[in-house]
């Protein structure tokens, strides 16, 4: 549903100075607490996934006498079916998510992004050819493609989960930047460009990038938590090895141990939920302030 | 009407051509799995008690479903039988065709997910059209973030949380069939009203995940449209609320109409967390389940009946797109 | 086209908002026996299944309406006790090897036809297509009346099991399925069975077992249009995850069947079947492994009642030999102290398993009926000793370096990883105690997980796993134990009626067949492991005990696996709506459906 329904309706087309965007962008973060809220949370979780694996020992400890234990002073979200820490569990597991849905973000703008302006600006066959995969790619059902290549495919690295996932997942941007690449082709300053012999590579890296970038943040924050969603999901289906410690083993391993059916093991169950939950609230908070931000017509009315 | 029926053909082509290049696809990858479907039945036949040597034999019929042949052999086995409609044979099924399993299971899926598109469509666009006209006030705010939290929260997370509080902690919704099995199947109302209090949670966690998608696209499609020259046309005319609102919402929900359509075609695709989770036997359970028992013949037919629906999604939105929209159909 | 999708969705949500009151779940019970509701342990109920318990994935449930010539009591020590099925009674001659079968003389059919010795002779021409019959070495099958069928063991043969293996046979109606069998499909058979030097009829047996072979994939296809049952119930209502069972008013023993309805719910995972637990749902619930907390849970509900049964299963891990240092054994004892199975079982496997007490091969409950108390107190037990398994190791050659972490003889740095497979939670849970054991004890180590049991398989076979999760001891019979770790995965294979081992270097013949083939027997003589174990499928069971004690002290001695945990059979049932459960192995072991058969299980008034 994210690739199809795409909140966000991008104006492009003005070309923002530096200065200006910075400006913009702190008008824009303080007119509503609530954005910097978001953002907090955003800073939060990535300096949990630069810092977290850090804060613990690289073996988590266990303790068998100690197994599901509810939230205390020494274990703040409980313990899981082996005595080992909840908190450590969901903060050493943030790196794996994050850099998985970061890699995979990665590849999906430079592919995506590539796609779409090649084809949107040299038309013809080249655009014809690239928007057939691109059809294809955006045509195979990516979720149930993820779980048919999770048989195959080995996802112990987070760089490895994320080329999958950006592999299965670069057709929604690809299609969209052609489309806004369209639309600017005929803009005046293009054709300008275009009547002064600029070269192409110039004409679309210079001046086309930089004119749908702001669409492709937007679009950015969304695939990237799109991303988190569909590993962590892979993880809890049970169909990817457990090689490593993430969000979406934990759920696995407590549903598998009963956290639906006993009241004990809730807080194992929760914490994973909740921290998805807190870092979408994040990302649409931020969002909210990009959406003003680039996309003024939102502030009128 | 010539034009159409043209591009309609090419369209079709080109989905013929997206069958084939997908059913070559998950071939090769379902024959790169490793694991053999007879060597994980044994072991199931030995936990359970058979003593080694009558487990053995056992599983000899069931080595019979396992193609030997080389891969080319096999491929060329498979598309000859897809031409003529033949997903080929089960093998955790011994034997039983693919295409009669499948079709067991797709039934499911389809009552789950059409009725959570519809619920969350209906929901989604009135409340987008809320946000909208409100976009100002608090109450068009907390439409949007609401919309756009709900939009975020992954499925599987949501139908946990209701799993959790409905089934387990509350006990007062059922699970784990898609009606109970005493009801003999057919239009009458206790069956029928079985299957809908069976498809209750899962139809719910469908619609609360997707509804805010619509509701923001719905907002932002309505918010264009205001400022559509006509609108201001008909308000200068003196025409005024709610007939104005008419013409808004009317022109607002055409391009839903499309996504509609190709939501539909990923419906098949899309429910494989809440059939797991609710352990509703639809077609993504049948996926999950022909993986872990290395059924290759179903998955790949399941995988097929999947990415299928949605080439024929697509071709129907386009469709549906040329109909409901003039001007499409005049630059057809 | 517009308006009706605006009027169909209100309407449709409307209808949803209306049935959301009302409480879902099962109907009223049906008057007197009541319905008894439980899951199948064997068979979750599959979309597209066929009512046919010839197929892997078929609806036909053990008990209830599959039913089979007799019913194993589970008895470790005597693999030919049987309580009757559709046979009333048997006779054994020739030294085992004939048997005459006395079939009960009420016995019906669900649909009213007799149950007759054709029945019996079909179900057993589609054993032969199955390659059931053969297993057993079955020869030829007689109807010497309408109720009573003689069978034989092809001449020659001496198969211990053929009793054990033909009572297991079982039994369909000869109205459905007589119909996929050809008319000559006896002589086919008697073909199939030549194994002279006739080369015309060697080549015309060939063609015989390869016509069986087809017929097999046929019928484990076929489809019935109704369920047709000898068994106490039979399928009234199914669907993609409930099946609905009718008392069966023609089978043979019905007054001792109390319950009107069965209710076979449907499950994916132990998830679901702790729900309805919890909720108090079933009447019965077969094993899952499961967490103390939700056993608690369960034992809080109203009526829940934890019952133990023996479970023939144990888990252990196996050493792949021709990975050094496994290969020697004070390095494989060393490993076995280091592990401390009370930890491992306690994380691992709480509350359906014990920690194991001997690493015999067997489970430790039937130690003590195979074993003379002498014998039994030469096993060592492996104590959890961390100072005495340094010892051992620095004995073949290993050193501690200055950073506490061991070193191979050759000054390698040793690492050993624990496999298990992805989704066996009780194994993960164990593999990450003993792993963090190991590296706390200098041996740096891993938890280790294959995606699945199918590549777990294959993965073993290719030798990748030097130290893995393995399930042994599934018995009860002493032969189908111990072919657990001397059988074909371990490399010997039955070819003809005799043991083939093959070496290390032969992949894909088996997981761990690295081990030797030559063991010094504790307190005297060598034995070849693999074919003393092919011996015991041969030998009458009062002649076992003797193989048994040897087997189990070279395993004992030489550790080729080392046992963990002894599963229990842990089990539940409810009593608020039914009465007279059974106690004991034999019946437990059984699926309720054979219970009720038996005259357990009333309904409480």
């Amino acid at each position: 549903m994210s690739t199809t329904v795409d909140p966000v309706v991008a104006a492009v087309g003005r070309r923002t100075p530096k200065h200006h965007f910075w400006h913009g962008l702190r008008v824009v973060m303080l007119r509503r607490p609530s954005r910097i809220v978001g953002a907090g949370i955003c800073a939060l979780f990535a300096f949990l996934a630069v810092f977290g694996p850090h804060l613990y020992p690289a073996n988590l400890p266990i303790d068998p006498t100690a197994i599901f234990q509810g939230p205390s002073s020494q274990h703040w979200l409980g313990t899981d079916f082996e005595g080992t820490d909840v908190l450590a569990l969901l903060v050493t597991g943030t790196r794996y998510v994050l850099e998985a849905a970061a890699f995979a973000s990665l590849f999906t703008v430079v592919i995506g992004t590539t796609v779409g302006l090649v084809a949107g600006y040299q038309r013809g066959l080249s655009d014809s050819s690239l928007m057939k995969v691109t059809d294809f790619v955006l045509t195979v059902p990516g979720f149930p493609l993820l779980i048919v290549l999770s048989t195959v495919w080995d996802f112990g690295a987070p760089a490895s989960m994320g080329l999958v996932l950006g592999i299965t997942g670069w057709g929604g941007l690809a299609r969209a930047v052609r489309s806004q690449t369209l639309s600017l082709r005929e803009r005046g300053f293009i054709e300008a460009a275009r009547g002064l012999d600029l070269p192409a590579a110039h004409i679309v890296f210079r001046e086309l990038l930089p004119n749908v970038a702001p669409y492709i943040a937007m679009s950015l924050l969304l695939t990237f938590t799109g991303f988190v969603y569909a590993e962590v999901g892979l993880f809890f289906l049970g169909v990817v090895p457990f090689t490593v410690n993430n969000w979406g083993v934990m759920l696995n391993l407590a549903v598998q141990n009963g956290a639906l059916s006993a009241t004990s093991a809730l807080s194992y169950l929760l914490a994973p939920l909740v921290a998805i939950l807190l870092l979408t609230l994040g990302v649409v908070l931020v969002l909210d302030a990009f959406d003003e931000l680039f996309n003024p017509r939102l502030r009128e009315g | 009407m010539r034009r159409l029926a043209l591009r309609l053909g090419r369209r079709l082509l080109g989905g013929l051509v997206m069958i084939w290049l997908v059913s070559t696809f998950t071939f090769f990858i379902v024959h790169a799995l490793p694991g053999d479907p007879v060597q994980v039945q044994y072991e199931t036949l030995l936990a359970r008690g058979v003593p080694p040597d009558q487990a053995q034999h056992q599983v000899s019929v069931m080595y019979g479903f396992v193609p030997h042949t080389s891969v080319w052999h096999q491929y060329g086995d498979y598309i000859f039988g897809l031409v003529h409609g033949d997903l080929g044979q089960s093998i955790s099924y011994t034997g039983v065709g693919v295409g009669h399993i499948v079709l067991a299971a797709a039934p499911w899926t389809v009552v789950l997910v059409l009725t959570g598109i519809m619920a969350s469509f209906l929901v989604g666009v009135s409340l987008g059209v809320l946000a909208a006209v409100r976009r100002s006030s608090r109450i068009g705010d907390l439409l949007s973030v609401s919309g756009s939290l709900l939009h975020g929260i992954p499925q599987f997370v949501l139908a946990l949380l209701l799993l959790y509080i409905f089934s387990t902690q509350l006990a007062i919704m059922p699970y784990g069939a898609p009606y109970d099995a005493s009801y003999s199947p057919g239009l009458n109302w206790p069956f029928m009203q079985s299957v809908i209090s069976h498809a209750i949670l899962p139809v719910a966690a469908y619609a609360l995940s997707s509804y805010g998608g619509w509701l923001l696209t719905m907002k932002s499609s309505v918010i264009s449209v205001l400022g559509d020259d006509f609108i201001l046309a008909a308000e200068l005319r003196g025409l005024r609320g709610i007939t104005v609102m008419r013409y808004v919402a009317r022109n607002a929900i055409l391009p839903l109409f499309t996504i509609l359509a190709l939501s539909i075609g990923f419906m098949f695709g899309g429910s494989v967390f809440i059939e797991s989770i609710f352990d509703y036997q639809g077609l993504g359970q049948m996926l999950l389940s022909s993986i872990s028992a290395r059924d290759y013949p179903l998955m790949a037919g399941a995988f097929l009946l999947i990415t299928a629906a949605v080439i024929v999604a697509n071709i129907l939105a386009e469709l549906v797109y040329t109909v409901i929209d003039p001007r499409v159909r005049r630059q057809a | 086209m517009r308006k009706l999708r605006y009027a169909a969705a209100p309407a449709l949500l409307a209808l949803c908002a209306s049935v959301a009151g009302c409480q879902g779940g099962q109907p009223a019970s049906a008057s007197g026996g009541g319905t008894f509701t439980t899951i199948d342990e064997y068979h979750s109920i599959k979309p597209g299944a066929p009512m046919n318990p010839f197929n892997d994935s078929g609806s036909a449930f053990l008990g209830y309406d599959e039913m089979r010539l007799g019913w194993f009591k589970y008895s470790p020590t005597d693999n030919n006790a049987f309580w009757p099925g559709v046979a009333a009674s048997w006779d054994v001659q020739d030294n085992g090897q004939k048997v005459i079968l006395h079939l009960q003389p009420k016995g019906g059919w669900s649909d009213g036809k007799p149950l007759t010795a054709q029945d019996v002779k079909t179900s057993i021409a589609i054993a032969f297509t199955q390659g059931t019959a053969q297993s057993m070495n079955l020869g030829t099958v007689k109807a010497v009346d309408d109720k009573t069928v003689e069978c034989d063991q092809i001449p020659g043969q001496n198969n211990a099991t053929f009793l054990h293996q033909l009572l297991g046979t079982v039994i369909v109606p000869d109205s459905v399925y007589g119909s996929q069998l050809p008319s000559d499909i006896w002589s086919t058979i008697a073909a199939s069975q030549y194994t002279g030097n006739d080369q015309a009829k060697a080549a015309a047996a060939t063609k015989a077992q390869s016509t069986l072979t087809a017929l097999g994939k046929k019928i484990a296809a076929f489809a019935p249009q109704k369920d047709v049952s000898a068994g106490p119930f039979v399928i009234q209502g199914i669907n993609p995850g409930e099946a609905v069972l009718d008392k069966n008013t023609h089978f043979y023993a019905v007054d001792n069947v109390h319950p009107d309805k069965v209710v076979l719910r449907n499950y994916s995972g132990n998830e679901q079947i702790w729900g309805y637990l919890e909720s108090g749902q079933l009447d019965f619930a077969p094993y899952t492994a499961m967490p103390t907390n939700v056993l608690n849970q369960i034992l809080a509900e109203k009526g829940n009642q934890r019952v133990d049964a023996t479970s023939y299963v144990a888990a252990a891990l196996g050493f792949n030999e021709s990975v050094k240092p496994l290969d020697s054994v004070d390095v494989r004892r060393a490993l076995a102290e280091i592990v401390d199975r009370s930890a491992v079982q306690k994380v691992g496997e709480p509350v359906s398993g014990t920690a194991s007490k001997y690493t015999t091969g067997m489970i430790d409950s039937v130690v003590n009926d195979w074993m003379s108390t002498a014998d039994i107190s030469k096993l060592k037990t492996y104590d959890h000793n961390t100072a005495d398994a340094a010892k051992l190791l620095q004995q073949a050659g290993l050193t501690k370096g200055s950073d506490g972490k061991w070193r191979l003889p050759n000054g390698q740095p040793w690492t050993l990883d624990v496999w298990t497979v992805n989704g066996f939670s009780d194994w993960i849970a164990a593999a990450k105690v003993i792993s963090s054991e190991l590296t706390s004890f200098g041996i740096p180590s891993q938890p280790k997980m294959a995606p699945d049991y199918a590549t777990y398989q294959e993965e073993l076979a290719k030798g990748k796993y030097p130290l893995g999760f393995w399930l042994i001891a599934l018995g009860p019979d002493a032969y189908s134990t111990f072919a657990r770790i001397y059988g074909e995965p371990d490399g010997y294979n039955v070819v003809g009626d005799k043991v083939v081992h093959y070496p290390a270097s032969a992949q894909d013949k088996g997981n761990w067949i690295g081990g030797p083939t030559s063991y010094q027997v504790p307190g005297g003589g060598t034995i070849d492991p693999g074919q003393v174990t092919y011996q015991l499928s041969h030998v009458p069971v009062a002649q076992q005990k003797d193989l048994v004690t040897k087997l189990a002290l070279v395993t004992n001695d030489q550790l080729p696996v080392y046992t963990l945990w002894n599963y229990i059979n842990v089990q539940f049932v409810n009593n608020t709506r039914f009465t007279d459960f059974p106690s004991g192995d034999g019946a437990l072991n059984n699926s309720p459906g054979v219970w009720m058969q038996l005259g357990y299980v009333k309904p409480k008034s």
